[in-house]
């Protein structure tokens, strides 16, 4: 299983996990992050954002030929997942959240953070996919996953 | 920005200072106060010079036994002071009040445990 379904599988209850965006991969990147804030309006968010990643490598390839074929593959993403496409399509094309997505730029930036994916575990920025159990890194040295770092700062708030 | 206010305190109050020795004089007059008023102030001021001298003979010994304290006296209060940081860097990174703002989030919001990613999707 995939780390962040393992996240949300072991600790939905116990913790929130929020997504912000940090488009840095130029305007197909950014016309992803406004896609999902799209989907957010008509309470799809996770089921878009987990459609993104299903699509991952197409969607690269697509990013290299440019952002208008990117957003005919977005807004067929969102007519797969059954949202309102007249209202997705408009939300889209009219850069609704084009504001958005550039205060979550310029917030992480100012928070430090220069790639992704990176997080803040109750305000500790973790950079990098990180794996859900320990792994070893190159050195062969066992550094926390997730898990570990959740259960770690889930007993210091407790 | 405390130290710019209480700069000009000091230099307000130095001309007061001066003026109270030779603001008397010129209501005295004659030549022999003059001379005796020269002769003061160069007793003042040679106290002055002697006191300064006083002053940076015993401010260099102190500085010598702040420097020599890596390896005399002073030497556990340096250590002591400095290992709490220096241990502290590599276990306890900053820790950043970030913004959950009104983004797409799961999970309870009172939780103890906020995660809060940065992400992009190509």
């Amino acid at each position: 299983m995939q780390t962040f379904p393992q996240i949300k599988q072991t600790y939905e209850s116990k913790i929130r996990f929020v997504v912000r965006n940090l488009p840095v991969h130029g305007d197909p990147a950014v016309k992803m992050a406004e896609a999902t804030l799209c989907a957010n309006d008509q309470g799809k968010f996770w089921e878009y954002d987990g459609k993104l990643w299903e699509t991952y490598q197409a969607n690269s390839q697509q990013a290299q030929t440019g952002v208008d074929a990117l957003v005919t593959a977005l807004k067929g993403y969102a007519s797969d997942l059954g949202l309102d496409a007249a209202k997705f399509n408009d939300c889209l094309d009219s850069d609704k959240h084009t504001s958005d997505v550039q205060k979550d730029q310029q917030d992480g930036t100012s928070y430090g953070v220069t790639g992704t994916p990176s997080f803040f575990i109750n305000g500790r920025l973790v950079v990098g996919a990180i794996p859900f159990a320990d792994y070893q890194d190159s050195s062969g040295a066992t550094q926390p996953g997730f898990k570990s770092m959740i259960d770690a700062a889930l007993a210091a708030g407790s | 920005m405390s130290q710019g206010r209480k700069e000009p305190a000091r230099k307000a109050g130095r001309p007061e200072a001066g003026q109270a020795g030779p603001s008397p004089e010129p209501g005295r007059g004659g030549l022999a106060s003059r001379i005796s008023w020269a002769i003061v102030s160069a007793n003042v001021l040679a106290v002055l010079a002697l006191g300064l001298a006083v002053a940076g003979l015993a401010l260099h010994f102190t500085e010598e036994n702040g420097g020599g304290s890596t390896t005399g006296g002073a030497k556990p209060t340096a250590t002591a002071k400095a290992s709490p940081a220096a241990q502290a860097t590599p276990t306890a990174p900053a820790v950043v009040q970030v913004s959950v703002d009104d983004s797409p989030s799961w999970g309870p919001e009172d939780a103890t445990v906020t995660i809060i990613e940065f992400s992009d999707y190509l």
